[in-house]
């Protein structure tokens, strides 16, 4: 055993070469609403770092989820959308995850969607890392903590030091440049500011579809554009943090979704956002800590969809919401052997409009408003019952102004086998109620929308048994077994009338069960690999028929190794990243696409102070596809091939 | 300096009790808790307890708070010797059941209860109080341990140590950031 203490004149141990997350133990926050030893959390969570994000060299928040433990991705050239355990809805904007960044909830309240890819408006330099708790956790957070949580913590100002300029250059015409600025000031306040700049032309893409002498032979040209500008700020002083978040993408749309003419310029959606939140947290005494939170926010999504009625016309669909909200939460160890923690979330929606309209000749068909709030408490009891075990026990209760209150409970058993093994026994419960798109969202044009009964909560509850494995070495082993049952669920499908689409509960519950494993070890001093297995299988307990775009298998494999010795040239010293990641066959709306697996080489140096990143994504050039959704004919959308990126970074 | 040699040698043995568990591979490092946990085990090596404290049973045992950073790996040494083969037991610490707790390993709020049901005893309590977290560490406490930059170092506290009726060693002493 080569034990890294060295002597010296006192009862000292050298620990310099721990990484970081070793020396914290990998602390967690996302699991309890409190920092706790990953380990010990009542969850399987994954974890990626800043670091991580560099040695692969991810382009998007998307690429990063990817890469973890059970999930997966799918994109339809509007939006990326996030699978976890089987479950990837088509027609699903994010709305059964939970995404939070620094703590505070992100989803829209107009949609609830979580931006999950280019539309997510905070640039992924600016992430430090990156938290996924899978499961349902409504007894934490309330509503659409369905099948997971996502956690972003961002970086602090004193770790930029200084200014900071990034640039990216990259195939199909993509660019982006940021500017940042980190600083701490006279009286210890931390800040940061950034901003970015990105823009992708993209490619002219083949539609089998549409391959027609007048639909200019299904090809879709200069429409897969993907343009984005967003702003972040930060502050932070003695247990303050202020921070501000303001977004915009546009993106193109080539798919003529929602039954559009196909190979229309004027085809976009934009999407923008602005997001400011205060928190103060503090010790109140030795036995309480006190977290406060108030925030703020604006969604607004503009579509522009062209209609051959005929005559061919432009439709606009515009979807605005407004919302305040606070959280208080408090912690207390003022009882022996228990931290109990409690608090209260609301948030009141000052706002949800949604318009469609055609621009010319004008003509409404939506105009439709609505307001509300969203209320929630909860009691959290982490009770050590012996040294070696602890109970994890919460209930919460939430309440939305269109629905009835519920109460939602979780239960965790947390058994330390050793100082570096668990088994944890979880069981948590969810709902997501209908949002305000689902609710009210009709319109009578092709493609549209039509009314249905009233629509109610869906819900979840899952079991989960969890092997963990965590020496101090770099070395983390994990297995999992979850089961979990979804009722009424709440989805998009086709309308009797043609042409429409409509929201139903109409689905039988489902069934979900897997098995999922993760290894991550250290290879020699300068190596690692990561190991990540996943086995489900989501079916209709009636028909006993798979969802779609619910792959059986997934299996991802990131490698990362230093290269290059102190006497090679500085641009042959760095460090590579190889990523591979399987996703099993998967069935679409009206057919199945068999398995790929694509590879991506990452190459990160240093050269005269200039960090320079080279990316080959797609290496082997595998032609694959993702299942679409009911608004997008053809039931599949094929990927980008082999795509390369060069990104510099330099500090000043 | 022998003594140093000593030491050392029964550091590396109680990272050994530590580390060398299933799983512990040729490249294995010590984390922060690990070591910590490593030098409580070793102050047991180099502090001596009143002879005949009339403390039920043979087992050594070492009570920690519920949610200490160590607790974890306080758990390995449980069922190993302390000394003249005397079995580590580790468990909470309870107010009302100090008497059995040879060492207590406190963090947080605890630290203030456990030092109150400490002074509420009757006489010598000859009870090892040993913190690693100095933020919440009142003069009182027998050993702070302490992470400086990328070390751990400790401070020992002599007159408490010596008014609960125990004796540290001075070799110990020595290597302590500086007696009090």
């Amino acid at each position: 055993m080569a034990v890294c203490l060295v002597p010296g004149a006192r009862a000292e141990a050298d620990v310099a070469q721990l990484p970081l997350e070793q020396l914290m133990q990998m602390e967690v926050r996302t699991a309890s609403r409190y920092l706790q030893s990953a380990l010990e959390a009542p969850a399987a969570v994954s974890v990626v770092t800043a670091e991580d994000i560099r040695t692969f060299g991810y382009r998007n928040l998307a690429e990063i989820l990817a890469s973890m433990r059970g999930l997966y991705v799918s994109y339809d050239r509007s939006y990326h959308y996030l699978g976890m355990r089987g479950f990837s809805t088509p027609g699903d904007y994010n709305t059964r995850v939970l995404l939070l960044v620094d703590g505070v909830r992100f989803n829209d309240n107009l949609y609830d969607q979580a931006p999950v890819g280019t539309d997510f408006p905070i640039d992924i330099d600016l992430i430090e890392r990156v938290e996924f708790v899978p499961g349902p956790s409504a007894a934490v957070y309330g509503a659409n903590a369905f099948f997971g949580v996502v956690n972003i913590i961002t970086r602090e100002g004193r770790q930029m030091k200084g200014a900071q300029l990034g640039t990216e250059l990259g195939s199909h015409g993509h660019a982006r440049l940021r500017f940042s600025l980190g600083t701490v000031d006279g009286y210890g306040g931390d800040w940061l500011v950034s901003a970015t700049r990105s823009t992708q032309r993209g490619e002219d893409l083949y539609f089998p579809a549409y391959d027609t002498p007048g639909q200019n032979q299904g090809m879709a040209q200069g429409l897969d554009y993907d343009r984005s500008t967003s702003f972040f700020a930060k502050f932070r002083r003695a247990g303050v943090t202020l921070s501000l978040s303001h977004g915009e993408r546009q993106k193109g749309l080539p798919t003529a979704a929602f039954s559009q003419v196909f190979n229309d310029p004027r085809s976009r959606v934009i999407d923008s956002s602005t997001r400011l939140a205060a928190e103060y947290a503090g010790q109140w005494n030795p036995t309480l800590h006190f977290t406060a939170r108030v925030q703020g926010g604006q969604y607004r999504y503009v579509g522009d969809y062209v209609y051959d009625y005929p005559p061919i016309t432009a439709n606009r669909d515009i979807g605005r919401g407004r919302w305040v909200g606070s959280e208080l939460q408090w912690v207390s160890t003022a009882f022996q052997r228990h931290k109990i923690s409690w608090g209260m979330d609301y948030r009141r929606d000052l706002d949800i409009t949604q318009r469609n309209l055609d621009l010319a000749p004008e003509a409404h068909y939506l105009d439709t408003s609505s307001s509300g709030d969203v209320m929630g408490f909860y009691l959290q009891d982490e009770v050590a019952l012996r040294p070696d075990l602890v109970l994890h026990a919460g209930l919460r209760w939430g309440k939305h102004s269109d629905s009835r209150g519920s109460l939602h409970p979780r239960l965790g058993l947390v058994y330390l086998v050793g100082p570096a093994t668990a088994v944890k026994l979880l069981y948590g419960t969810a709902y997501r109620p209908p949002n305000a798109y689902e609710r009210d969202y009709r319109v009578e044009t092709p493609g549209g929308v039509v009314g249905t009964d009233s629509l109610r909560s869906e819900r979840i509850r899952t079991t989960e048994l969890v092997l963990e494995h965590a020496p101090a070495g770099a070395t983390r082993a994990l297995v999992t077994v979850f089961q979990s049952r979804v009722s009424h669920l709440l989805a998009i499908g086709d309308a009797p009338q043609p042409d429409r689409l409509m929201f139903s509960n109409a689905g039988n519950s489902v069934g979900v069960y897997g098995v999922e494993a993760e290894v991550e070890q250290r290879l020699g001093p300068d190596a690692r690999l990561r190991l990540a297995y996943s086995w489900q299988r989501a079916r209709d307990t009636l028909t006993r028929q798979t969802l779609a775009n619910s792959p059986r298998h997934l299996l991802k494999a990131q490698w990362s190794t230093a290269i290059g010795n102190a006497d090679a040239a500085p641009w042959a010293r760095g460090r590579l990243g190889l990523e591979a990641i399987a996703i099993g066959a998967r069935s679409t709306l009206a057919s199945r696409l068999p398995a790929h697996a694509v590879a991506n080489l990452n190459y990160t140096t240093r050269l005269a102070g200039t960090e320079v990143s080279f990316g080959i994504y797609n290496l082997l050039d595998r032609r694959y596809a993702d299942p679409a959704s009911f608004e997008i004919r053809g039931d599949s959308i094929v990927q980008d091939g082999r795509t390369l990126r060069l990104k510099l970074t330099h500090a000043f | 300096m022998p003594h140093l040699h000593r030491l050392y040698q029964a550091l590396l043995v109680g990272l050994c009790v530590l580390a060398c568990g299933p799983g512990a591979g040729a490249q294995e490092r010590v984390g922060e808790n690990e070591l910590k946990a490593a030098y409580v085990f070793n102050f047991i090596q180099f502090v001596e307890w009143p002879q005949g404290d009339g403390r039920a049973g043979a087992d050594w045992t070492i009570c920690v708070s519920p949610f200490s950073p160590l607790k974890r790996n306080l758990l390995a040494l449980e069922g190993r010797p302390a000394r003249k083969d005397n079995p580590i037991r580790i468990r909470l610490w309870e107010a009302n059941e100090l008497n059995d707790c040879r060492v207590l390993v406190l963090s947080g709020a605890d630290t203030d209860r456990a030092l109150r049901a400490l002074r509420a005893l009757p006489g010598r309590t000859a009870v090892l109080t040993i913190t690693d977290d100095p933020a919440a560490a009142p003069p009182e406490i027998m050993i702070v341990l302490h992470r400086e930059g990328d070390r751990i170092v400790f401070d020992i506290n002599a007159d408490a140590i010596g008014k609960a009726g125990l004796s540290v060693s001075s070799r110990l002493l020595r290597l302590s950031r500086g007696a009090r």
